[in-house]
């Protein structure tokens, strides 16, 4: 993005965290506000009106699977939920960039599927993708490249996209 | 205001208006000691008291009265008779004084109208006086090189104590305020982790906090010109609703007016201060 974040001034660190839609393993919510109005807190903050992203975030809602849950406050969403939230809240803004930090922690193995190919869509729309997580069999559930963090070192696992298959859950 | 007014929000609003309360009291306290001074002054400057010291006896007294009508300054004259001398000695001396026990007094009391300060109010007096054939001196109230000046002191310590006081309030309403921004610390935190700068986040927050206080301070100051309105009733003699817009100056309402901006300044600085903190945090644990 441009910004050497070591040094960078607090407003050019804000401007690089709104290009980037983060999902923190316990991510951090307004809890007794609505799935809804923390998804839009992105878009409230860049100055948005509520007629205008109130579609786009419906449409957030659906795609992450949330829809019956979207009004009700973020402290009475079960964990799975919660993290889906979390997911439509970072996808909100138009990210460059999506990092995920073990967003399937404490799910179910089909939720976590789910989740990973909720992300790895995000490539159609432009935006990098980088999930970090422990389950290396999530890696099969959608066409991305795997690295491996081992001992401090950095190595690619594949050195190709997989083929693009059907997931199943 | 989302949420506002509910559960601790209204324990908070009510501390804000309780300080607003205080704060506007003292100082439309003040403006009443302000007042009572200028007005004790202005009475003070208006009086004189003529000895007569030739010719002796009534004749002399009459023919002052008579000089004093058309002399300079000089609104009105009255011989001093030993009733009024006896009173004047009680009221001031603090122990009973009898008329009876009186010598005879060759005073007149005079009202003056007001003059600039450089007039030498006294020295015209008594060249009407000694126009009219009349030796007398005027023994005016002291000034403040002669020990008064009380009431310059008393009115800038009245104006200090107030301001003092309404700094005190304002701290405790920017403490509060700070509770708020406590409370209001996980938006804060939501907000740096979705890219707010320090001024977005902590502008939000003290936003919430300046409405609260406009609104507390609102109704704190109200509350104290109602209880300000209701002791003028009671303690001002003659005091009806009637003539209060003529008693109350456009400058008695200062206090009011202040209260919910100073509120809304003092808890606006006070959580904008503790959100910007929580903010830093934030970015730093981010």
């Amino acid at each position: 993005m441009g910004v050497d974040v070591g040094r960078a001034s607090g407003r050019q660190l804000a401007e690089v965290k709104r290009k980037i839609g983060y999902v923190a393993e316990t991510p951090t919510f307004i809890e007794h506000w609505s799935a809804f109005d923390n998804i839009a807190m992105p878009l409230r903050m860049i100055g948005k009106k509520p007629r205008d992203y109130a579609d786009d975030v419906r449409e957030l809602v659906d795609f992450v699977g949330i829809s019956e849950a979207a009004d009700l406050p973020v402290e009475k969403l079960s964990g799975a939920e919660r993290r889906r939230c979390a997911i439509a809240r970072a996808l909100a803004a138009k990210p460059h960039l999506i990092l995920a930090d073990d967003p399937t922690a404490g799910m179910s193995p089909a939720d976590g599927r789910r989740v990973v190919r909720l992300l790895a869509e995000m490539r159609r729309v432009g935006a990098g993708v980088v999930i970090a997580s422990q389950d290396e069999s999530l890696a099969d559930c959608a066409p991305i490249l795997r690295w491996r963090l081992e001992r401090g070192r950095l190595t690619q696992v594949d050195t190709s996209l997989p083929a693009e298959t059907e997931a199943s859950e | 205001m989302r949420n506002a007014l509910t559960g601790v929000e209204r324990a908070l609003f009510w501390t804000l208006a309780f300080a607003a309360f205080a704060a506007a009291a003292a100082g439309l306290g003040a403006r009443a000691v302000d007042r009572l001074a200028v007005q004790y002054e202005t009475q003070r400057n208006a009086y004189a008291i003529v000895r007569v010291l030739a010719p002796e006896g009534p004749t002399g007294l009459s023919a002052a009265e008579s000089a004093l009508r058309g002399a300079p300054h000089v609104a009105s004259a009255s011989v001093m008779d030993a009733q009024r001398a006896a009173q004047l000695l009680t009221q001031w001396g603090g122990g009973e004084v009898l008329p009876e026990d009186l010598p005879p007094i060759r005073l007149l009391e005079i009202e003056l109208r007001p003059a600039g300060p450089s007039v030498d109010v006294s020295g015209d007096v008594v060249a009407a006086l000694a126009q009219g054939g009349v030796t007398a001196e005027v023994i005016e109230a002291p000034d403040a090189t002669a020990g008064g000046g009380a009431v310059s002191r008393v009115r800038t310590a009245a104006l200090w104590g107030a301001i003092a006081f309404a700094l005190v309030m304002a701290i405790i309403v920017s403490l509060s305020a700070r509770g708020l921004a406590a409370r209001r610390r996980e938006l804060v935190t939501v907000m740096c982790d979705l890219g707010a700068t320090r001024g977005q986040a902590a502008g939000r927050i003290a936003d919430e906090a300046a409405v609260l206080g406009l609104y507390a301070g609102a109704v704190g100051g109200v509350l104290a010109g109602v209880v300000a309105l209701v002791v003028m009733l009671l303690v001002i003699p003659g005091a009806t609703i009637e003539a209060l817009p003529q008693m109350i100056l456009p400058i008695d309402l200062a206090p009011i007016i202040a209260a919910p901006l100073g509120a809304a300044v003092a808890a606006g600085a006070g959580a904008r201060a503790a959100a910007s903190y929580f903010h830093a945090k934030a970015a730093r644990l981010g």
